[in-house]
Parts: structure tokens; sequence; C-alpha cells
């Protein structure tokens, strides 16, 4: 699987818009800024899809990796988006290293410590906030978060 | 802490109020702050401090003031500028700021 794809999932209290670039993304950063909430919704619409009440617009299927029979998800799924949270006890083992280097899938894995075991990019390491200034959203109801750069290269 | 961390108001021992995902019970809190809770009033355990971001550091520094805990940490966490006492258990060095931290933390390649 090559390329970018773009991800909006909100229901009417939260929305989340980004974008995947390479096969792994890291999503760091202060606690209690939507990270776990934002697995929380692909679930619920996995489970359910639009009568979760949450919407999804993504060319890729988007899954939650589970915590049991996970290395049989992640060989059975296919150029989906998989997120990981980060309380599975097996991130940082080599077998999960093996299984993601190997597929064909992309990872969005929510994880503070370094995982030196995959190869990801510094540029694919991100933080969530919530895009407070933005003309867009002055009178809305519902929170909207955007992703950024926890390691600003450009300003270096 | 839960309104510092999670800019949630406690309302009763079952009910927190969130400003983003509305009321809630315990288990919605950020794992940060659970963690935090669980850290102070849990001193038979060794939590994974890594589950907290850096805007729990100054809280980890204030039970530290008030009690021995002893903390997992697998990242670089940010102290700011705050001076505490913490010792680094796996070389029984002794670190008064963030910055010593780091340094122990990369001289001795412990992470």
């Amino acid at each position: 699987m090559i390329g970018k794809y773009g991800i909006e999932i909100y229901n009417n209290k939260i929305h989340y818009e980004f974008e995947v670039k390479r096969n792994i993304t890291i999503i760091q950063g202060d606690s209690a800024t939507g990270k776990t909430t934002l697995i929380g919704l692909v679930a619920d619409y996995g489970r359910l899809g639009a009568g979760s009440g949450i919407t999804l617009k993504c060319d890729k299927e988007c899954l939650v990796l589970p915590a049991v029979r996970w290395k049989e998800f992640i060989r059975d799924s296919h150029e989906c988006i998989i997120f990981v949270e980060e309380n599975l006890p097996f991130i940082k083992s080599k077998e999960f290293a093996e299984s993601v280097n190997y597929s064909d899938n992309y990872f969005v894995i929510v994880y503070r410590d370094s995982l030196p075991a995959l190869a990801y990019s510094i540029e694919e390491i991100y933080g969530i906030r919530e895009d407070r200034d933005s003309q867009k959203y002055v009178n809305a109801k519902r929170v909207y978060n955007s992703f950024y750069n926890i390691y600003n290269l450009d300003n270096e | 802490m839960i309104r510092d961390v999670d800019k949630s108001e406690v309302i009763g021992p079952h009910l927190i109020e969130s400003p983003v995902l509305g009321p809630i019970s315990q288990r919605e809190l950020s794992g940060g702050v659970k963690t935090l809770i669980l850290i102070n009033n849990d001193i038979e355990h060794i939590f994974n401090g890594s589950a907290c971001g850096d805007n729990c550091a100054k809280w980890l520094i204030e039970i530290g003031k008030q009690k021995d805990v002893t903390v997992r940490l697998g990242y670089f966490m940010s102290f700011g500028d705050e001076s505490f006492e913490a010792k680094v258990v796996n070389t029984n060095k002794i670190v008064h700021s963030g910055a010593e931290l780091d340094r122990e933390i990369i001289d001795n390649d412990l992470l």
C-alpha cells in the first residue's frame, strides 16, 4: 500500500481530520487530547457502521487492532489503516514489529515510548490539538481536532 | 488533577463532566490522569508513567513532594524548569531537574 490517505471521522461532539502518508504514523502528545477517543470512534464505527452515529470518510477501511489474535488480524487484513492503542502489551515486541513490517496495511499507533524495531519517520510523529483558532469553527458546537507534527523540522 | 489535565469537573463519585464528551464515568478519563490517581493512591504497585503526557509532569512532581513513589518511565517526559528530587533506580543516581534526568538517561543508554 502506498500513497496518502485522508481520514475524516466525527460524531455530533467531536471531529478529527488528518492524513496518513506512510505505513506507520505515531500519535503522542499530552494527556487528554483525544487519542483514545479517536480510537474509540474508529472502533465504534467498525462495529456499528453509520448506526453508531459516527461518520467516517476514508478511501481505505479503518480498523482497530484487537488485543487477542492480533497476528491473525494483521495477516488477514489487506490495504487497511489499522489503529493501535497504547495499552496493548505486545507493541514493543519483535513479533509485532515483524507483523507490521511485512504487512501491506498502514498503521496508526498511539504510543509515547520509542519503538526501535519499527521503521517510522520522525515526520510522521503527531500530536492532537483542538483547532481553536480556525475561523471555520468559531461558533461550532462540535470540537474540531487537528494533527500537528511533534517534531517540526521546518523550523530547524 | 482532573480539572487541570482533563479540563473536567468532578460532579460526584461516579460522574465527571467533560467539556468535550459531556457526562462521563471515571473510566473515560484520560489514561494520564487515571495513572496519576493510581500513583498517588496505590504505593504497592509501580505504574507506567508513559501513560502520562508532559502535561502530567507537574503532578508527578507534586505527588513526589508528598510521598516516595516509584514510577516506570519510558520516554523523555518534559519537566520544564521545575526542580525536584528523583532517584534513577537503574543507576542509583539522584537527579534534581528534567535536564539532569535526560542526561542520566542518555549517558547510560536507559532508553
